[in-house]
């Protein structure tokens, strides 16, 4: 019977997010111009940001250690783990937000769905992945792509990369939907949600070896913004081989996963329900 | 018959902010406890069609929301279709549903057969069935033709319709509705009542219902549980409510020319004035009387003779409950 619960636990978590997934595509295609403007006002941040690198560098050979094209590395990371987060993490916590504010999470909580798990996907806007962040990014990548031979790069710190990346999404996704449970309390989570994406992504514009001690332990613990980009790259670029930071990145995806669905279980009976 | 809820001694408490000065409420922030249900038992047998009657504020929404699981209550206890549904099990969520007047389930961006969509592989339902069972409630509905346009571009009447059938697209066991026709017009009320009916007579589906609009009450429903002040004033079929008030009537005189207030005001309290037309409230056994003497003594084109309408009996009960 259990073996049974479980096939269905994951066939219907399986089914949420491949739905929400379409069901997003469809939202973005219901706005074409939207999509475009999107796409010009990403494309001009990316544009800007790299004409200000270019600028900097023409004046000195190294930030925090790193050169040029390893710092292009760097926003190339910082850049695909800001749309890992938009897309996957902070539309459906927005949507979440919003919808304690109004009520019709009610409609939602009604539905035989497992709710943490819906709120947590509700809304995956692929479309924005496909139609913004991917041509925005490739005036980056082509100023990468001559500069790739040059990286000192093996396959354990690439995977480890990887890992780091994933694990840094889920945590920093807690972190911000811990902060956005406010809302269940207060009726209202827009500055919580917004200070918890500024502090998420605190060391996406410096690189890990540039940051005093006590910021990198304040970044790897409460406000957890060192390990999906900074600690990330390091990993990568082979500038950290200390394998037990993997081990306590673990560590502290499972500590921050426990706090969430503790938080939310916190947050539902606390529940109050915006009036009708 | 079957009791598929059973609230025992339910009670829930709110806590609300005590108005400060600005300082104190930000660093001695004070609440005070308000009881919005307050002890309130009954029960519900499969296939009754329920409405939850009251003022603003009475309670009948909380009592709602603790009945389908999105409330905790402070005490008491609630049992629906067998489970207790702030546990959120599987097997409860998919007997029911939840319409609310004034929020949407459905994307706004999207048109109701994609919102629908996705709906159906929450509820996880066979394709085919659930294209049926839609088009068969779009059909009754009148959205057939509405189906495939953006929920945005659609009237408050025909997005209401279209939530309907997203809510019991899964043939539920148990509907419950808050306000289902607030704002809508007479003929669309008129269309969603009619289905309510006939989805609780034909089908045998337990319906709650809350709505200020007493016709959605007398249409739908046959027992009217009244809320005052989160505790039950009244629980019993709609007849006896108005059986209460069955020795007063109300008559509609319509005049052939202007009659002077004071002339009519010999018959009976005046309760509403239009131009030739004036509505009075008699005693039941006196009606007859009340109307020979009108006849004689005033230019009357036609009288005609009404109970107290539920309204008037609502209001009546709160001022006596305040």
């Amino acid at each position: 019977m259990k073996r049974l619960d479980f096939k269905r636990g994951v066939k219907i978590r399986w089914k949420i997010i491949t739905s929400c997934t379409m069901f997003g595509l469809r939202e973005s295609l219901a706005y074409t111009l939207d999509n475009w403007g999107g796409l010009l006002s990403m494309a001009t941040y990316m544009i800007t940001y790299l004409i200000f690198l270019g600028v900097l560098f023409g004046r000195v050979n190294l930030i925090a250690g790193y050169n040029h094209s390893e710092m292009l590395f760097f926003t190339l990371i910082t850049q695909i783990n800001f749309y890992m987060t938009y897309v996957f993490s902070l539309i459906s916590i927005e949507r979440m937000g919003d919808s304690v504010n109004t009520g019709t999470l009610d409609l939602w909580l009604v539905k035989p769905v497992p709710a943490l798990w819906y709120v947590t996907f509700q809304r995956i806007k692929l479309g924005d992945l496909l139609f913004s962040a991917f041509p925005a990014t490739i005036p980056l990548l082509i100023m990468l792509f001559p500069r790739w031979s040059g990286f000192q790069m093996n396959w354990v710190g690439i995977v480890s990369g990887i890992l780091l990346i994933i694990i840094g999404q889920v945590i920093i996704h807690c972190f911000q939907f811990m902060m956005s449970l406010t809302a269940f309390f207060t009726g209202e989570a827009k500055n919580a949600r917004n200070m918890s994406l500024e502090l998420s992504i605190f060391g996406d514009t410096i690189p890990f070896e540039g940051y005093p001690n006590f910021v990198k332990a304040i970044g790897l613990t409460a406000i957890p913004f060192m390990v999906h980009t900074a600690l990330a790259v390091s990993f990568f670029l082979g500038k950290s081989t200390n394998y037990f930071m993997l081990v306590y990145a673990f560590g502290l995806m499972v500590v921050f996963l426990w706090g969430k669905i503790v938080l939310w279980k916190f947050a539902l009976r606390h529940y109050s329900s915006a009036s009708s | 018959m079957e009791k598929i809820i059973e609230v025992k001694n339910l009670f829930k408490k709110f806590k609300v902010p005590v108005k400060q000065g600005f300082v104190r409420s930000i660093f001695i922030p004070k609440n005070k406890e308000v009881v919005a249900v307050d002890g309130i038992s009954f029960a519900v047998e499969k296939g009754e069609a329920v409405a939850f009657l009251g003022p603003n504020g009475a309670g009948k929404t909380t009592t709602l929301k603790m009945l389908t699981g999105l409330l905790y209550p402070s005490s008491g206890s609630v049992v629906v279709l067998g489970t207790v549904p702030v546990e959120r099990k599987y097997s409860f969520l998919r007997k029911i549903a939840l319409v609310m007047g004034n929020k949407s389930g459905l994307s706004w961006d999207l048109s109701a057969r994609q919102s629908f969509d996705l709906f159906e592989s929450i509820y996880d339902l066979d394709h085919k069935e659930a294209m049926n069972t839609i088009d068969n409630l779009a059909s009754i509905l009148e959205v057939t033709k509405n189906m495939d346009t953006p929920i945005r571009k659609l009237s408050l009447g025909q997005r209401l319709k279209m939530e309907l059938i997203g809510a019991i697209m899964h043939n539920p066991e148990v509907v419950f509705l808050d306000e289902p026709t607030l704002g809508l017009d007479v003929v669309a009320k008129r269309n969603i009542r009619e289905f309510l009916r006939k989805i609780n007579k034909e089908k045998g589906v337990t319906i709650i219902l809350t709505s200020h609009d007493m016709a959605d009450i007398e249409k739908v429903c046959d027992r009217v549980i009244v809320i005052n002040h989160g505790k039950i004033m009244f629980d019993d079929a709609i007849g006896k409510l108005t059986s209460r008030y069955r020795d007063r009537k109300y008559l509609t005189l319509i005049f052939t020319e202007e009659v002077a207030e004071e002339e009519v005001a010999m018959f009976g309290k005046i309760i509403d004035r239009k131009p030739l037309t004036y509505t009075i409230e008699v005693a039941g056994d006196n009606q007859a009387k009340v109307i020979a003497a009108v006849s004689g003594k005033l230019p009357i084109d036609d009288i005609d003779i009404t109970h107290v309408p539920l309204d008037e009996i609502m209001a009546d009960m709160f001022k006596k409950g305040k």
